[in-house]
């Protein structure tokens, strides 16, 4: 797999999660909270579709890092937001960036747990299999 | 698929990783988390990317060559090292050039390690995998 593959992996991690819950109240979390006229069963069936969405990346990024491996990013990405907080190319004490910043490392962690497997294929060729198929 | 080019950028990666870490110049990761000089958020940063990528080395070393591929590695090496030894070419009694040896027989043993699973494919055909569900 390619770089293009892990960006587009990457995005559709950043879409869930953004399409679930943001700050900015464009998201389905606000949108289930008000009275839009819009009918329940839209709703459900969103909420279905996002439940089925979750279900399958969560059980993929799980199954490839487990928890030492999401231990292992946290603590990297973590380390990094403080060192570039530290440096001060972010602002520390804005309230919207904690909450962005939850979004972003749970984002990135999920990406590297999606593109967790191709990685490794690629860099050292050892291969994860599933079996029997989940 | 494993080519002469994609072993070599193994093998240089490794020694960056591994020179990167430590090298008897003074200048290296090591020297710079006991000196003074820098903040421990960078620090920590550092620390934990280089130890994440040293684990990829070891275990993807170790779950394709094992014990025995580790020492026929160690012993080529080691071999190779006495010949240069022995023409006069190193000399084995200076620190530094021992250290450096040292150093560069880790790095190859890594770099080799992360190659052998993809060399062993484009050989063989066998491809080694890892079952994620146990």
């Amino acid at each position: 797999m390619k770089s293009f593959g892990y960006l587009i992996r990457t995005i559709t991690c950043f879409l869930l999660l953004f399409a679930t819950w943001n700050p900015t109240g464009y998201s389905y979390a606000a949108w289930l909270g008000t009275d839009d006229g819009s009918r329940l069963s839209v709703k459900i069936a969103v909420g279905v579709l996002l439940l089925a969405l979750y279900a399958a990346y969560l059980r993929i990024a799980w199954v490839a890092l487990r928890l030492p491996g999401i231990l292992t990013a946290v603590t990297i990405l973590y380390s990094g937001y403080l060192s570039l907080r530290h440096l001060g190319l972010l602002a520390a004490d804005a309230p919207l960036w904690s909450s962005y910043l939850a979004l972003v490392l749970a984002g990135l962690v999920l990406a590297s747990g999606v593109c967790w497997s191709h990685f490794k294929r690629r860099i050292s060729g050892q291969s994860h299999v599933l079996t029997p198929p989940p | 698929m494993m080519t002469t080019a994609g072993f070599i950028v193994r093998i240089i990666f490794a020694v960056l990783l591994v020179f990167g870490i430590y090298n008897p110049s003074g200048y290296s990761y090591y020297d710079w988390l006991v000196g003074d000089q820098g903040h421990w958020t960078i620090k920590l940063f550092g620390a934990s990317v280089l130890a994440f990528l040293l684990f990829i080395h070891a275990q993807a070393t170790w779950r394709s060559m094992k014990l025995v591929g580790i020492l026929l590695v160690l012993s080529v090496v080691t071999s190779f090292g006495w010949v240069l030894w022995d023409f006069g070419v190193i000399d084995l009694s200076d620190p530094t050039t021992r250290s450096l040896g040292l150093l560069s027989t880790v790095a190859i043993v890594l770099g080799a390690g992360q190659s052998w699973s993809l060399v062993r494919y484009r050989l063989s055909g066998q491809v080694d995998s890892q079952n994620l569900i146990a």
